[in-house]
């Protein structure tokens, strides 16, 4: 190898440093004609998605997907992101800053509805609506997410609630009889308390680290999260006694896993699917969980009922979330993901086991949706079970997180300051109160008042 | 600088040959193409930082709604109680991470310099954490330091001493961070520690030996002198290294509990990523950047008191 | 007798600190061995009752973790080759020439050098937009390859290769290049696989990157392709593990191989006094 070779090969790399800074151009209108042959074409109708890898994956959406397909004859691509439940809006956020065109993005809920709908990101679907006479307020009514400018953004495709889940094996090891609905907090805390073998790794109940949690009996008894003048309410003595039902369930009560333990042994949204809990207070979206036998082998048997209310039968009501599907501002092809959020928000419920956000269902399309849960569970919920948990109760309806100015703010510090106490490190009423402080500031920060 | 721009084809190569004999021409040519690709790739997303952190870029919007506010973001930190305990804690963090991983890997250094059986395998346990994933590791720590019936703590209550919270306590979470990010680091530290020592010329050592010096008098006026250029270029990257600790922190306690392991690189992350703060995020990075600059131009200047080239 | 106890006492000692280095390795073989439920249970049991290589099979049969792994390969090559060439020049002129603006310019590199690279993730994103590299691998090679912390590394190794080598070579007529390829260079190799090793390690455990800058699931690298085994099936750990195992081996084997080489070789080249 001679020196002169040598010095060639440095010669061109340098070259080829220096031109590579005038490359950037030429590379950034390659990838623009990439994405221009699927606008011009009409021979095949696509429609971009961003899905978590977990539902990229799992059989009802991909079900969903080839039936979406069939039907309208348009191809789905999806922009699969990594990331847990919230996390994956981290990249969505960015990528819509900086312009990119997949069309159609999940609002997994209200907080995610609003945020996106209000800043100006979504396509608005009032034209598109017009041209083909679809009356979304009679499709959805209630359901139908609002915005400030009286648009329409969002189509919902669930309207969740809560319910208890229970494992009947353990109710049958402790001699327990199952619960039979219409019960109280301090009916369940019994419950649970007969169930939980602490020895044996057993616990009565299990909940997880979400932000309502922390507050779920005051949105029980309807307490806003804001007062009318807009600032924070969390100094109602509701989100104290809150928080404090919360923290004794784990740290007084024993009854399910401490705060301390759930963090320090990494306990998961799926850890119910263990067999070693009693109970589960959760969302009916988990109903999933118990089709899915491939990741979760169990030799036991699931039970629904109602959620429990507070004795005082001042808080008798269920809650639960809207969610829904948007088109993006700058998609690429707006009008196949308008046909898409408008198939998915009508027929969604059909595969995910999600109560519907539709309004113009009746009975009986309820009941199917009910009939098909419950076979493709082999009967272990009957559609009695469903319906008397989630429909036929008198329990009011309330949504179950804090929405409004700042909230996801709102519920980062509501999470951060709860943990304190219920790791013991702070005091309730200091708790509540450096709450109520932080929120004023984030929501004055956020525009609010 | 001089450019050649107008000159043909082979008289500019010709030129970049004739100018490796020249000093300063050579040195062109050789930090050109690295100051070029470093410009794009480090100082304009830096300088669209700043940029970013005069504006009110601090909700979810479209770039075109977007105007400058000048300093209004830097004023904000220091009303911002949560921000102000993020620096706090990263110093803290600082404190234990830096002197705790010099020590540890010079002192891991020196036991490797010496032979003794199983020298290879044992030398490639050493630095086997540094490889592993932070994913796994922030795994495999949680179960061990579990504080509910975790190995570790096992082994503690069995001496009868009432075994610490580890991750999930207060006071213990920043330090058992720190500890665990010694543990994944102290492999590159000790390589280059026993590069160094292992460099130390051995004539110096025999002379001592005539002179009856004891080992640590031989370590203290030989090894830690001659080794100082390499010890304060370690104290420097890990004083940075320091400060760049978002995923481990992230993986293992994500700030918590509370906010007693929130340091200043989660917190910015947090604020441009969860609620989409980014000029407010960028202000916080601009802080951050000084206050590590003014650290080590502080060394630099005052490496002149123990740093003997 | 006496140093034959304390040699033998000595090499205890150094074989537990190595043992307990590696413990949480041993943790991680073990949980992997094991089903996803019973990864909590008993941590203490390093040897799972039941060997469970499920796991392992569904990372096998998985439809992308080989590409991934792939992906990773080849991007970290390539990284370690524009790394090796860029930041090897550039730390030869602050070490070994003389320039107006030397000193000035080195300050302002290890100043950038503190930036969190984080925070600018969002400029980031924006330029490497407009540049054309979002969802391909250059995204992860070409920033990487702009490396401060080996110039100021190599520049510490290059100051100790004695002048009088070079010196001599100049006066015999080698221009820079020349002293660069055939002198400084092939006295560096030792530091130079110490980079390379580096180098490799960090590209493959690069989380954040790949996460935010690559977007087409089959061109994703090896460690985000561990976030989607957590999500394909709840968080199982078990799974995870055996998705860790793998990814580890790469690196730990060519550490074993090069260790005592580059270990040596540094001090061979590095600061010979």
């Amino acid at each position: 190898m001679g020196l002169k070779k040598k010095r060639q090969a440095f010669v061109v790399m340098l070259v080829s440093m220096m031109l590579m800074t005038a490359c950037g151009n030429t590379a950034s209108t390659q990838s623009d004609q990439k994405e221009a042959p699927d606008k011009g074409t009409e021979k095949e109708r696509v429609v971009t998605v961003y899905e978590d890898a977990k539902r990229a994956e799992s059989d009802e959406v991909k079900k969903e997907l080839a039936d979406f397909t069939k039907e309208t004859g348009i191809k789905v691509e999806l922009n699969i992101v990594p990331g847990d439940g919230v996390e994956v809006y981290k990249k969505i956020d960015i990528d819509m800053i900086s312009g990119e065109k997949t069309d159609v993005i999940r609002l997994s809920n209200p907080i995610l509805i609003d945020k996106y709908g209000s800043n100006g990101w979504l396509y608005p679907l009032d034209e598109l609506m017009k041209k083909e006479n679809y009356d979304s307020a009679k499709v959805f009514g209630k359901y139908l997410p609002k915005f400030a400018d009286n648009k329409t953004y969002v189509l919902p495709d669930q309207a969740g609630k809560w319910a208890v889940y229970y494992n009947k094996k353990i109710f049958d090891d402790a001699g327990v009889a199952y619960p039979s609905g219409d019960w109280t907090w301090d009916d369940y805390i019994a419950t649970a308390k007969k169930l939980t073998k602490a020895d044996k790794g057993i616990y009565g109940s299990y909940m997880l680290d979400y932000d309502n949690y922390m507050y779920m009996l005051a949105r029980q008894y309807d307490v806003n999260g804001y007062k009318e003048d807009g600032t924070s309410n969390y100094d109602d003595p509701a989100f104290k006694k809150a928080l404090q039902f919360f923290g004794d369930l784990g740290n007084v009560e024993k009854i399910q896993p401490s705060w301390l333990e759930f963090k320090s042994k990494k306990l998961s949204w799926d850890g119910f699917m263990s067999g070693n809990y009693g109970m589960h207070f959760i969302g009916t979206w988990y109903t999933n969980q118990f089709k899915d036998k491939k990741t979760y082998p169990r030799d036991w048997k699931v039970g629904i009922t109602q959620i429990p209310v507070p004795a005082d039968g001042k808080g008798n009501n269920n809650f639960g979330i809207v969610a829904g599907y948007g088109v993006n501002k700058n998609a690429a092809h707006p009008e196949e993901a308008y046909t898409y959020i408008k198939w998915m928000a009508e027929n969604s419920y059909k595969y995910g086991g999600n109560l519907p956000a539709r309004v113009d269902l009746n009975d009986d399309d309820i009941k199917q949706l009910f009939k098909k849960t419950s076979d493709e569970l082999s009967g272990e919920i009957t559609v009695e079970d469903l319906d008397k948990a989630l429909i036929s109760n008198d329990l009011g309806f309330v949504d179950e997180k804090i929405t409004g100015a700042g909230s996801t703010e709102y519920s980062n510090i509501i999470l951060q300051e709860s943990e304190l106490y219920l790791v013991g490190q702070k005091s309730l009423d200091d708790t509540v109160a450096s709450i109520k402080k932080r929120a004023d500031q984030a929501i004055k920060d956020a525009g609010g008042k | 600088m001089k450019s050649n721009g107008k000159t043909d084809r082979p008289s500019i190569l010709a030129r970049v040959l004739q100018i490796g004999y020249r000093e300063k021409g050579a040195a062109f040519v050789f930090v050109i193409p690295f100051m070029i690709g470093f410009l794009i790739f480090n100082i304009i997303p830096m300088v669209y930082s700043v940029v970013i952190s005069l504006m009110d870029y601090n909700s979810f919007k479209p770039m075109n709604m977007i105007k400058f506010i000048g300093f209004d973001n830097y004023t904000r930190l220091f009303h911002d109680p949560i921000a102000l305990n993020a620096f706090g804690k990263s110093f803290l963090y600082a404190l234990f991470y830096v002197p705790g991983l010099i020590i540890l890997s010079f002192l891991l250094a020196i036991l490797l310099n010496r032979t003794f059986a199983l020298r290879g395998i044992t030398r490639t346990f050493i630095l086997m954490p540094y490889v592993a994933n932070v994913v796994a590791v922030s795994i495999v720590w949680s179960i061990l330091l579990d504080p509910f019936g975790g190995p570790v703590n096992q082994i503690i209550a069995k001496f009868g001493i009432e075994p610490p919270l580890w991750l999930s306590g207060v006071k213990t979470a920043l330090p058992t961070i720190a500890g665990i990010n010694i543990w994944q680091s102290l492999a590159f530290q000790t390589i280059v520690f026993l590069a160094a020592i292992q460099g130390v010329n051995k004539d110096l050592y025999e002379a001592a030996d005539i002179d009856g010096a004891s080992r640590w008098k031989r370590l203290w006026s030989i090894t830690l002198p001659v080794i100082s250029p390499t010890t304060f270029f370690l104290v420097i990257t890990s004083i940075i290294s320091s400060f760049q600790n978002y995923a481990s922190v992230r993986m293992l306690t994500n700030g918590g509990p509370g906010t007693s392991s929130r340091v200043i690189s989660l917190n910015i992350y947090e604020e441009a990523f969860t609620l989409n703060h980014y000029s407010y995020a960028s202000a916080q990075a601009m802080i951050l950047f000084a206050i590590v600059l003014v650290i080590t131009i502080i060394q630099w200047k005052g490496q002149k008191r123990w740093v003997h080239y | 007798m006496g140093t034959l106890l304390r040699k033998s006492v000595f090499n205890i000692i150094m074989l537990v600190i190595g043992l307990l280095m590696v413990i949480p390795f041993i943790f991680m073989i073990s949980a992997s061995l094991k089903a996803p439920a019973d990864v909590f249970v008993n941590p203490m049991q390093i040897i799972p009752e039941h060997i469970y290589t499920l796991n392992y099979e569904t990372i096998f049969h998985h439809k992308y973790y080989f590409h991934w792994y792939w992906n990773s390969i080849s991007t970290v090559v390539l990284t370690v080759v524009f790394r090796g060439l860029l930041v090897t020049m550039a730390a030869y002129a602050f070490a070994r020439l003389t320039f107006p603006g030397k000193n000035i310019l080195f300050l302002f590199l290890i100043s950038a050098m503190m930036i969190p690279s984080d925070t600018t993730i969002v400029a980031k994103f924006m330029l490497y937009k407009y540049l054309g590299l979002i969802n391909t691998h250059w995204v992860i090679i070409l920033p990487a390859a702009f490396d401060v912390f080996f110039i100021f590394l190599l520049r510490q190794f290059f100051m100790g290769i004695p002048k009088d080598l070079t010196e001599s070579a100049l006066i015999d007529g080698a221009s820079h290049y020349g002293i660069y390829f055939k002198i400084i260079l092939p006295l560096a190799v030792p530091a130079l696989i110490t980079m390379g090793l580096f180098t490799f390690i960090w590209t493959w455990n690069d989380f954040i990157s790949p996460f935010i800058f690559i977007n087409d699931i089959n061109k994703q690298l090896v460690t985000v392709g561990l976030e989607y085994f957590q999500l394909e099936a709840g968080k199982n750990y078990a799974l995870q593990m055996a998705g860790a195992c793998l990814i580890v081996l790469v690196p730990i084997t060519i550490f074993a191989a090069l260790q005592k080489y580059f270990v040596q070789g540094i001090a061979m080249s590095g600061i010979k006094g």
